[in-house]
């Protein structure tokens, strides 16, 4: 059985639709890259999935429970964390701080936490060494790792990680994808939204979206081989 | 004579301030919580003294202090559900607007309670002075309590933001709502938290300066501690508890000094003006405010 399956999901803003209906299952154990242009609907789907936004129709089910349209913290109780596109880390907290809000939900489970603390720290070394500094004043790339940091200090199941590599260099891209892969390695489920072609190397899966539907779901490998398929439904960015 | 000229404003200004000082604690939990200035802030005050005026014959003073209090508490409450949560999509400045529209309607009901015109005095708490003279004043026991009441409440939540995980989730909340959700943090509860602190803190200034004052009219609040409390709340950085508290206290001390040394032949309303030049120099020097961080 998928970890996440999702079912004729439709959601919209007001009176114009967004996600016109779209079927897809994540299993566990795996990563899947979500990929498609601007306005494609991937960060639509990822926020509805993480309870931020409400379904019109459709089901998702996580570990075998409909979770659509319940509440964002009931939701990572369960284990389910989305990092948001643009990092949004808490500015005028510091590097501890915001890595303690991540363990809001399992925050009496001290000895987990003192452990993933102690993982997000070898991740991101970086981390550690700045762990009294304001998160407002890092560079965007630490403060990607840092939005992934306090995502898993919520110790997850599955953790959704919007357009992680947005605004980094190809390097810093890079080293964040491949700590994405550690994670995944170390036992939870990823799903990564990306504009970026460059993560398919990192995915068992990949799902491409185009105009609020999945016009194509495989694995990453078929889609990163396939010139054709790459350019057929990623256009350029291909 | 150097106790009329120095001693009298500085313990008036000092036990002023300090009620300002509740009160702009209040106004900070709300801009730091919400990035919405609370109009409705004085009314709180107004219905904790109220709350205290009504109750005081019926149960013992201390009592009613409690249930004026309380009665703060539920204002912010009931402000937090019945205004400010269903405009929480809307732009700041309509919160805005509908807190003045809160206190707006607070008054009215004062008035047409039958309020109007009428002064209701208030007795003290503790009543007498204190066995010694401060700066060759006598100091009284009411003055005093207000004074701890405001270094109580400023270190208790000095250490609530500081020290507990509810704090650091209230300072969370303020700065990024939506992480704030994405992290399990129910962002309306937190909301209702500082709402009832804020109307509470309200509610207590109300208690307080009221009978520090000897009485009381409708809407004074409003009136006679809103103004002040914003000032104050902007003289300490508008997002600083411990800035909050100082300002609070150099607003009293500034106003008291102003009106007990120059007279209103000289510069009639000197006391505001004097707090109007403190404010502008402070914002000039220091735009973020005295303590003007998040702590």
């Amino acid at each position: 059985m998928a970890l996440l399956e999702v079912r004729d999901l439709r959601v919209g803003y007001g009176a114009i639709p967004v996600l016109q209906g779209i079927d897809f299952d994540v299993e566990e154990g795996k990563t899947t890259v979500l990929l498609g242009l601007n306005g494609a609907g991937k960060t639509t789907t990822v926020a509805t999935i993480a309870g931020l936004l409400k379904p019109t129709a459709g089901s998702i089910t996580f570990d075998g429970n409909r979770i659509d349209g319940k509440d964002t913290a009931m939701l990572v109780e369960v284990g389910l964390t989305l990092v948001p596109e643009g990092r949004r880390v808490f500015p005028a907290l510091t590097v501890e701080q915001n890595l303690r809000l991540g363990t809001w939900t399992k925050r009496k489970r001290k000895a987990e936490i003192a452990a993933t603390q102690e993982r997000v720290f070898e991740y991101f070394p970086i981390l550690a060494e700045r762990r009294l500094q304001l998160a407002g004043t890092l560079s965007g790339g630490q403060q990607q790792m840092l939005a992934i940091g306090r995502g898993l200090m919520s110790l997850p199941r599955l953790m959704l990680i919007d357009e992680a590599s947005l605004g980094l260099s190809p390097a810093l891209a890079k080293t964040v994808f491949q700590i994405v892969d550690r994670i995944n390695e170390d036992g939870t489920t990823v799903i990564i939204v990306e504009q970026n072609v460059g993560v398919l190397r990192h995915a068992d899966a990949a799902l491409v979206m185009e105009k609020g539907e999945i016009v194509y779901q495989g694995s990453g490998d078929e889609l990163r081989r396939g010139d054709e398929l790459r350019t057929t439904y990623l256009g350029g960015s291909a | 004579m150097l106790a009329l000229a120095l001693g009298q404003p500085i313990v008036l200004g000092i036990v002023q301030g300090a009620a300002f000082g509740l009160m702009a604690i209040g106004l900070v939990l709300i801009y730091k919580s919400s990035r919405v200035f609370n109009f409705a802030a004085g009314e709180f005050a107004t219905l904790g003294a109220f709350a205290y005026y009504l109750s005081k014959d019926k149960v013992p003073v201390p009592i009613a202090a409690v249930i004026g209090v309380v009665v703060g508490i539920v204002a912010g409450l009931l402000t937090e559900r019945l205004v400010v949560r269903p405009l929480a999509n809307r732009p700041k400045v309509t919160v805005l607007v509908a807190t003045a529209a809160t206190a707006i309607t607070i008054i009215a009901v004062q008035f047409l309670a039958g309020a109007t015109g009428k002064t209701f005095a208030v007795p003290a708490l503790w009543k007498g002075t204190l066995p010694f003279r401060i700066l060759g004043l006598y100091v009284s026991y009411q003055q005093l309590i207000v004074l701890l009441a405001l270094a109580l409440a400023g270190g208790a939540l000095a250490l609530f933001f500081s020290q507990t995980d509810l704090g650091l989730a209230t300072l969370a909340t303020s700065q990024e709502p939506t992480a704030s959700r994405l992290m399990g943090i129910r962002v309306n509860r937190v909301a209702m938290l500082t709402w009832g602190l804020a109307g509470g803190l309200g509610g207590l200034a109300g208690v307080l300066l009221s009978p520090t004052l000897g009485n009381f009219t409708p809407a004074y609040g409003t009136t006679d501690l809103l103004t002040q409390s914003f000032t104050a709340a902007v003289l300490g950085g508008m997002t600083s508890v411990p800035g909050a508290f100082v300002g609070g206290l150099a607003l009293g001390l500034v106003q008291n000094l102003a009106q007990f040394n120059i007279s209103s032949d000289t510069l009639p309303g000197a006391q505001f003006v004097a707090v109007l030049v403190v404010l502008v120099i402070v914002l000039l020097v220091r735009p973020t405010g005295i303590l003007g961080k998040e702590a």
